[in-house]
Parts: structure tokens; C-alpha cells; sequence
């Protein structure tokens, strides 16, 4: 058995290399590169209040979500028996837990390190089979497929958000509260990370540039429609901040548009660094989209051209 | 109708289809048979405009794969999408309004339930659902009657013989000779890159033998089942 997590283990390195490859860096470089990232995170969340401290958990408990997807679960436990399936689990998660140890000891977040480490446990035991067992109804049923899909995918983190939104709101903190909004504004790019297959995109019979614009009213649609419940009660609570979160809203909404345009720009590949970074940079300054986004926007015209003419 | 000229189409050296010529008419059935690999699919691809080629895909009404409904050998279907949305996100790309979904699920597929938990027939089926509700005027069915049931293969036919009556131009690949034969009026053979046969209904008998040419004796003697 040993040799089978082992070889388990290794696989998922070299996919994860692979995948940096593809994207322009080399692994080593990636691996410097996230300790960096998580680091500063780290140090970022745990130096300030309790509510950030279960914030900078949370990153935890998504990961271990996206590793409990139903599907992902339902290969292993064709492939391997029951017990490596369960050790299997257990040490993804111990894995995915173990950076975030030392920082919380250190930063005495001993509550949050408790909660975390029963949930890494309790997460590890699930077997996959009853999550996709229903059909979950959605809003945004009547133009599939992204959010429609996305939705059901993370709904847990919508709910999480909003939750985290009426705290900000029981404890007067306002920034805590747009951080929320902002949040689930951007979480919709994860929702458009996906390359469909060229069927679904062949099958409209519409232009490059009509395609194009269709899916982005559909995203800022129905990205404007999970936000606004968030938005109103905001500006209801801090009136005095309606210009920042109204100006925020814009610039998130900007650079999903963005993101939808560098998706199809590149299809029916991923990202590769050079986009990867300008996206990057328009997300620290957002003036940048401006220019980005038509750029974007007439190189995905022109890439999807042949599937749509 | 389909008209074809001088299709041609490589993947780096390999030329899968070598100056294609052939028509597809209005109100009839053609047939597309040959072994696999053989480029069927590849056709098709080249037909929809799925796949960049030289030579000339012309049809009455233009672009033609915005009148096209093209059933895939495997319908794929996105995850965490339902049946019903999945025929939503079809007539959406192509503007149809659709209503009564249910009255039309004559195959009574489950709906509500995730497309990808689908068998592999019932993907085929709903994928098949949603083309028929686009109204098309020319269809291409890859391997329409693998991996469905029976009572679906018989409503398939149907459906085939229903098309045909409201002359629209309709094209199938399979390997199953005597349920092509039933609906086609012609089928052609394709082999190493081009139409080497067209045969129509009166000649249907003698297609599997002319598909087989003896070959399948000496392949089943190399292996020498004991």
C-alpha cells in the first residue's frame, strides 16, 4: 500500500509540474513562488483581527472542498480499495493542512488550528457518493452553462461570504463587509477558468464578437444579480462608502469581462504567463483594464473566428 | 444539399481525406460507412466546420452550420449541467424559444438529473432531443444507433424517415449495416481517404460483402483459435 501512495503522491507532483510548465514557469520557480505568496498571506491575516484569523482558515476549507469534488472522489475509490482510498484522503488533507500549522501556532490561533484540523478529519471521510447525488436548483438556470454549473460548485463559499458579510455588519466592521462583496464578485472568474469543447461554442450562431459579448452580459448579469442582495444592504449600512463600493463593484465586474475575454483569447488553451501577468497587474491597478480588456477582447474575436463563421 | 469539392484534409503528414467530391441531396438519406479511422468523423468535422480543410463545403443555405444539427458519436456533456438545461443552453446559442421541453422528452430521458450521470445512450439521446427542437435544415449523425436501446433505435428510424419526408438533407455514419440500410438511399463507402463506393438501395444486399472482400476469413485463420 505504501507504494501505492507513494506513486499516488508523485503523480499529483508531476501534474502539478506539468501544469506550471504549460503555464511558462518552471516548477521550481512555482514552488518559490506559492511559499512566497503563502507566506505573506499568512502574515497578512494572522496579524490583525480574530475575524481575519477565520478568514485565512477558510482558504484551507476551499481547498479541501475542490479536493472532495464528487467526481475526483468517485475515480479513486474505482481505482483503489477502500482502506488506500481513506489514507489516501487523509493525507491529501494533512498536506493541504500542514503549512497553515506553524503559522497559526505561532500566531496563537489555537482556536482556528482546532477547528481546522477537525475539519481536515471530518472532510477526509467523505466518500463523494451522496454529494452528487442530487440535482441542486439554481437562479441561474435559464442561461446555462457557467454559472449554472458554478453555482453548484460553490455554493458553500456563497453561502460562507454572506455569512461573512452579516458578521461585518453585527460587528460595525465595513471593510470586512466589502471585502465579502468584492469577493464573491471575483469568485465568478472561477467560474469561466473552464475551456468548454469547441461543440459548445460552434453550435451559436452568432459572430466572434456577438459570442463574445453575449457571455459577458450573462456574467455581469447574473455576477450583479449574487451580489446586489450584498450590495444594497452595504450602502444601507455605510452610506458614507456608496462611491468605493459602487467604484469596487465596477472594477470587479471590469476585470471578469477581462478575464472572459483572455479565456478565449487563448482558447483552446490555458492562460499562459504573459496574460497571466497583465491580468495580474490589472487587478492591482484597475486603469489597466482599460486598455487590456479591447485588446483581449479583439484577440478572442479573431481566435474564436474559424469555430464561428 | 450538401455539395463537396476537392475536400482535402491533413493531420501533419497523415492526409486522412484526399480531394473529397461528393453531394449530399435534399430529401434524402445518405449513408457513410468504413472501418474505423477511416475518416468519418473527420467528414463530418470538415462538414460542420469543426475543422479547418482545402476544398469547398457549399450548401443552399448559408453559413451552413448555423442550419446544421450535428449529433457526436459521444454528445459531451458539461458537469453539474441538468438535461433540461443542457437543451436550454442549445436553443439559447441558436435563439430558439423552446417550449413544452417535457411533451417533446419523447424518450423519456430523467430531466431534472445531471447530463454527465447519463449512460452513454441516453447522452446520445438528449443530445439528439436538442438538435431536433433547432428546426434545422441539414443533419449529421454520427453512429446515431450505438449504445441505444432498442426502442429508441426504432424511434430513431422514425425520426430519420420523419426528416427525410420534410426534405431535409440528412447524412449517417454506422457500422451497423442493416438499420442504415433501412433508412438510407445511399451509402457510401469511405476507405483511406476517399468515396470508393456510392451504392444505393437496390445494390444494399451486397454491401457487407463488398465491405468485407474476404478479408475477414484470413483474419479471423492468423488467430489461430484453438
Amino acid at each position: 500500500m505504501k507504494e501505492i501512495i507513494y506513486n499516488h503522491l508523485r503523480l499529483q507532483r508531476t501534474r502539478f509540474e506539468r501544469a506550471s510548465t504549460e503555464f511558462g514557469l518552471h516548477p521550481t520557480v512555482s514552488y518559490i513562488l506559492a511559499f512566497l505568496l503563502f507566506a505573506g498571506m499568512s502574515y497578512m491575516l494572522l496579524s490583525r483581527s480574530t475575524i481575519e484569523k477565520w478568514e485565512y482558515i477558510t482558504t484551507a476549507i476551499l481547498v479541501f472542498y475542490l479536493l472532495a469534488s464528487t467526481d475526483r472522489l468517485r475515480f479513486y475509490k474505482q481505482i483503489y480499495s477502500a482502506k488506500t482510498f481513506t489514507r489516501i484522503r487523509l493525507i491529501e488533507n494533512a498536506i493541504v493542512l500542514a503549512p497553515f500549522v506553524p503559522f497559526l501556532i505561532y500566531f496563537g490561533a489555537y482556536h482556528q488550528l482546532i477547528a481546522l484540523i477537525s475539519i481536515a478529519g471530518l472532510m477526509s471521510i467523505l466518500n463523494g457518493t451522496k454529494l452528487g447525488s442530487f440535482t441542486l436548483s439554481t437562479p441561474f438556470y435559464r442561461f446555462p452553462f457557467e454559472f449554472t454549473a458554478g453555482f453548484r460548485l460553490s455554493w458553500i463559499v456563497i453561502l460562507g461570504l454572506y455569512i461573512l458579510a452579516f458578521i461585518a455588519i453585527t460587528v460595525d466592521n465595513s471593510l470586512l463587509g466589502i471585502f465579502a462583496l468584492l469577493v464573491l464578485a471575483l469568485s465568478s472568474i472561477m467560474y469561466y477558468q473552464y475551456s468548454e469543447p469547441e461543440y459548445y461554442i460552434w453550435i451559436h450562431n452568432m459572430d466572434s464578437r456577438s459570442f463574445l459579448i453575449h457571455k459577458i452580459k450573462i456574467a455581469l448579469g447574473y455576477t450583479t444579480l449574487v451580489c446586489l442582495p450584498l450590495l444594497v444592504v452595504i450602502i444601507f449600512m455605510w452610506p458614507s462608502l456608496t462611491l468605493w463600493v459602487i467604484l469596487g463593484m465596477v472594477c470587479a465586474l471590469l476585470f471578469l469581462s477581462t478575464c472572459i475575454v483572455a479565456k478565449y483569447s487563448m482558447y483552446p488553451n490555458i492562460f499562459n504567463l504573459p496574460i497571466a501577468l497583465a491580468l495580474s497587474l490589472g487587478f492591482v491597478a484597475p486603469p489597466i483594464l482599460l486598455i487590456l480588456f479591447p485588446y483581449l477582447f479583439k484577440r478572442a474575436a479573431k481566435t474564436l473566428k474559424s469555430t464561428l463563421s | 444539399m450538401i455539395q463537396i469539392t476537392q475536400l482535402e484534409k491533413s493531420f501533419g503528414n497523415n492526409l486522412v481525406l484526399d480531394h473529397i467530391n461528393i453531394q449530399f441531396p435534399s430529401g434524402e438519406v445518405s449513408g457513410l460507412v468504413g472501418r474505423n479511422g477511416a475518416g468519418k468523423t473527420t467528414l463530418f468535422h470538415c462538414i460542420a466546420g469543426l475543422e479547418d480543410h482545402a476544398g469547398k463545403v457549399a450548401a443552399e443555405h448559408s453559413p451552413l452550420k448555423d442550419h446544421l444539427g450535428y449529433l457526436p458519436t459521444n454528445p459531451y456533456m458539461l458537469s453539474r449541467i441538468t438535461g433540461r438545461e443542457y437543451i436550454q443552453l442549445i436553443a439559447n446559442a441558436r435563439g430558439v424559444q423552446i417550449n413544452s421541453i417535457d411533451q417533446k422528452n419523447i424518450f423519456d430521458l430523467p430531466l431534472d438529473r445531471y447530463g454527465e450521470h447519463y449512460s452513454t445512450g441516453m447522452k446520445k439521446k438528449l443530445a439528439l432531443t436538442a438538435i431536433l427542437m433547432l428546426e434545422n435544415q441539414f443533419y449529421l449523425f454520427d453512429e446515431p444507433f450505438s449504445g441505444v436501446d432498442l426502442d429508441s433505435n426504432i424511434i430513431i428510424k422514425a425520426i430519420i424517415k420523419r426528416l427525410k419526408s420534410l426534405g431535409k438533407t440528412i447524412l449517417i455514419s454506422s457500422h451497423i449495416y442493416n438499420t442504415l440500410a433501412e433508412v438510407c438511399d445511399t451509402i457510401h463507402v469511405l476507405d483511406k481517404g476517399n468515396i470508393t463506393k456510392s451504392i444505393t438501395a437496390e445494390d444494399f444486399d451486397q454491401l457487407e460483402s463488398i465491405l468485407e472482400d474476404g478479408t475477414v476469413d484470413r483474419l479471423i485463420e492468423k488467430l489461430e483459435i484453438k
